[in-house]
């Protein structure tokens, strides 16, 4: 942020909005405005944990550093965050109580796989702003809360069998692999230059609690708005659009292939991006809407006019799906690694440069499509224009138009 | 949910009204061209870096001597190869014969029912054979020598050959195989730049029309090579066989099953 120094240094280029450059630090800053938890995946003595630190900084009082050890029990945990008698049989009323009065809203949790699975559930529960005792939730916190935790299980995130990784693509919204975008030389000759202190810096070096307001306000605003119609196109071809397979001549789904996608996809499908990604779910889907508008505000932060921040939906929506699904489990990984190094980023890259054409193709007649729901017309010719992975915006406009028909009922 | 009337800086009335009136295009196509040509299905463009990897080992290893025309005209660039020439889509087909693929090159034929599908890029698909003079006199006479065997004169000229099914040797000629395709072809010889809409049973223009904005583009030179403009219009008017830029594609088409 930049009313705020932090001790994290790094000027990697991670993406462009509108010819504007996100480093490491506006993606955390956005990542806190649209409250995605955040998973900073990284080598040992890479940053990540001072960068998590820094964040802290934003919520002087109301952030919580936790250690992820494997000898940790959730009493334990639930005695760093006051909440040692919810263990001691208390009412339901009294628990609500406690609860309550627990107002942190931001946890970082370093090195969060050393955490065994049952702490690391409760961990989960206090990003998302609640803990759950004997079965029933509990809300924490006043609305807001967002967990950042850090951790290096490389390749685990893929593994079907891996307990962790499934926990972590299930209940983190954003992974980001920090070595991938590591401090470049300009950084490390000034880091090394002002300190040689190898240890995490933990003292407390801002006060200013107009960062913690301005991170509610913006979210609040993300929230309540209306989510433009551009980003939900996108939204919805990632979800349907990426499910549509043509296995020789018949029409059919990725979803419905289960097990069978990718290895039943034939030939020249193969390489494509038939065959090299999945689509998203619609939980995805909405950690990748909020990811983009909170990019738009940082964008805007950075200069960028509203008009301008409009001109680039489709590419704040495309950053935010890199971004959200390079680690969630979407990509083929054996074409990963023998198409593309290995580098999850280059595959989405790929992904969105197949996805780009495919909006450049259909742009126009989806804007025929909304003008004629608009005017209560039903064109076959419009209609017609939509098939095979736009099949979804046929069915939409179909409905749309009979909606239309009735009324609006 | 509010639906708006415009999309990605495109006007939804402009759009909806170009596509209510747009009229289809006219074409007099038959369903049978040759029996051992396959009818037309989906085209698509070699946009799988694994094929794209196996077609330039082929092409290197097949022609050793021409890595310059062929694969050094090739990259593989945003999940599409690009380039393309006369020889470099002669020898995909080969290669796709040579591992059975169910994938083709496409004719000029299959181009002309879905022309939207290359917009705005250019792609090879013929060539033609116009006399045994001028440009590219040595190859001309080398494939007449052959057509001469099968009792044809140069009374048949301008012909038409589709790039599919045609070999080629290791000094980049071109060679007859039993499945080639080959016709005469009037329109060939039209005026340099004649508007036409009408297309014949192999996909070339078979009726000059004012009104239309496609046009044939021609020339006297002795084997031309053929292709669809970015405007889908055809050029048979350009010598140079082994030209080629980003903008070239080799488009494949897969038949319909059954």
């Amino acid at each position: 942020m930049k009313d705020h120094k932090g001790v994290y240094q790094n000027s990697t280029e991670l993406m462009d909005l509108g010819g504007k450059p996100f480093y490491m630090n506006d993606f955390v800053d956005a990542c806190l405005y649209g409250r995605l938890n955040l998973f900073l995946q990284g080598d040992t003595g890479s940053g990540k944990t001072q960068l998590a630190k820094d964040v802290m900084d934003y919520f002087p009082d109301k952030s919580m550093f936790i250690l992820g050890r494997n000898d940790m029990d959730t009493r334990e945990l639930f005695q760093q965050i006051n909440l040692e008698k919810l263990r001691s049989g208390v009412s339901s009323q009294e628990l609500k109580e406690l609860t309550d009065k627990v107002n942190y809203k931001l946890f970082v949790v370093d090195e969060l796989p050393n955490s065994v699975p049952a702490v690391r559930a409760q961990l989960f529960n206090l990003f998302d702003g609640f803990i759950e005792i004997n079965g029933k939730t509990y809300q924490i916190g006043e609305g807001y809360s967002v967990g950042i935790a850090t951790g290096n299980i490389g390749q685990k995130f893929t593994e079907s069998n891996n307990d962790l990784g499934r926990a972590l693509k299930d209940r983190m919204n954003v992974t980001i692999d920090t070595d991938y975008f590591k401090p470049n030389s300009w950084d490390t000759f000034n880091i090394l230059s002002n300190n040689t202190n190898p240890r995490v810096e933990f003292t407390k070096r801002n006060e200013n609690g107009n960062l913690e307001k301005k991170i509610l306000d913006i979210h609040s605003k993300i929230v309540s708005e209306e989510v433009p119609f551009e980003k939900l196109v996108v939204a919805n071809y990632l979800i349907h659009g990426l499910d549509y397979v043509n296995l020789d001549g018949k029409e059919t789904t990725k979803t419905k292939m289960k097990d069978s996608w990718p290895n039943a996809i034939t030939n020249h499908g193969r390489g494509s991006d038939e065959s090299l990604v999945l689509p998203v779910s619609s939980r995805a889907a909405k950690s990748i809407l909020r990811l983009s508008q909170a990019f738009d505000y940082v964008a805007k932060e950075k200069g960028l006019t509203d008009k301008e921040v409009k001109e680039n939906y489709f590419n704040s929506m495309m950053n935010a799906y890199k971004f959200v699904g390079a680690y969630s489990g979407i990509l083929n990984d054996l074409s990963i690694r023998e198409n593309y190094g290995n580098d999850k980023y280059s595959a989405m890259d790929a992904v969105i440069s197949a996805t780009k054409t495919q909006f450049d193709e259909n742009a126009p007649n989806v804007s025929a499509g909304l003008e004629m729901v608009s005017s209560g017309k039903s064109s076959k010719k419009v209609l017609d224009r939509f098939s095979g992975r736009w099949n979804f915006m046929k069915y939409f406009l179909e409905k749309a138009s009979q909606e239309n028909s009735n009324g609006g009922k | 949910m509010k639906l708006p009337t415009s999309f990605m800086g495109y006007n939804g009335k402009e759009e909806l009204e170009r596509i209510e009136n747009e009229k289809p295009i006219k074409k007099n196509i038959v369903n049978k061209v040759n029996p051992k040509v396959p009818l037309s299905g989906d085209l698509s463009f070699v946009n799988d870096k694994v094929l794209y990897k196996e077609i330039v080992q082929y092409m290197d290893k097949t022609f050793p001597s021409h890595k310059n025309i062929l694969s050094g005209n090739l990259k593989f660039k945003d999940n599409v190869m690009k380039g393309s020439n006369t020889y470099i889509a002669t020898a995909v087909d080969m290669y796709l014969k040579s591992i059975n693929s169910e994938y083709r090159l496409a004719t000029q034929l299959d181009l002309e029912q879905k022309l939207k599908f290359t917009e705005n890029i250019y792609n090879d698909s013929g060539l033609a054979l116009r006399n045994l003079k001028k440009g590219n006199k040595d190859k001309a006479i080398y494939l007449f020598g052959q057509l001469k065997k099968k009792n044809l004169t140069e009374k048949d000229f301008p012909l038409w050959f589709n790039l599919r099914n045609l070999n080629l040797d290791n000094n980049l000629n071109f060679n007859l195989t039993d499945e080639s395709f080959y016709s005469k072809a009037d329109s060939l010889n039209w005026d340099n730049g004649t508007n036409f809409s009408k297309v014949n049973s192999f996909g070339l223009p078979d009726e000059k029309d004012k009104n239309s904005s496609r046009q044939i583009w021609t020339s006297d030179d002795a084997l031309s090579r053929c292709y669809l403009n970015r405007n889908s219009d055809l050029n048979s008017n350009n010598s140079n066989l082994s030209s080629s830029d980003d903008n070239g594609r080799v488009v494949l088409a897969k038949p319909r099953s059954g």
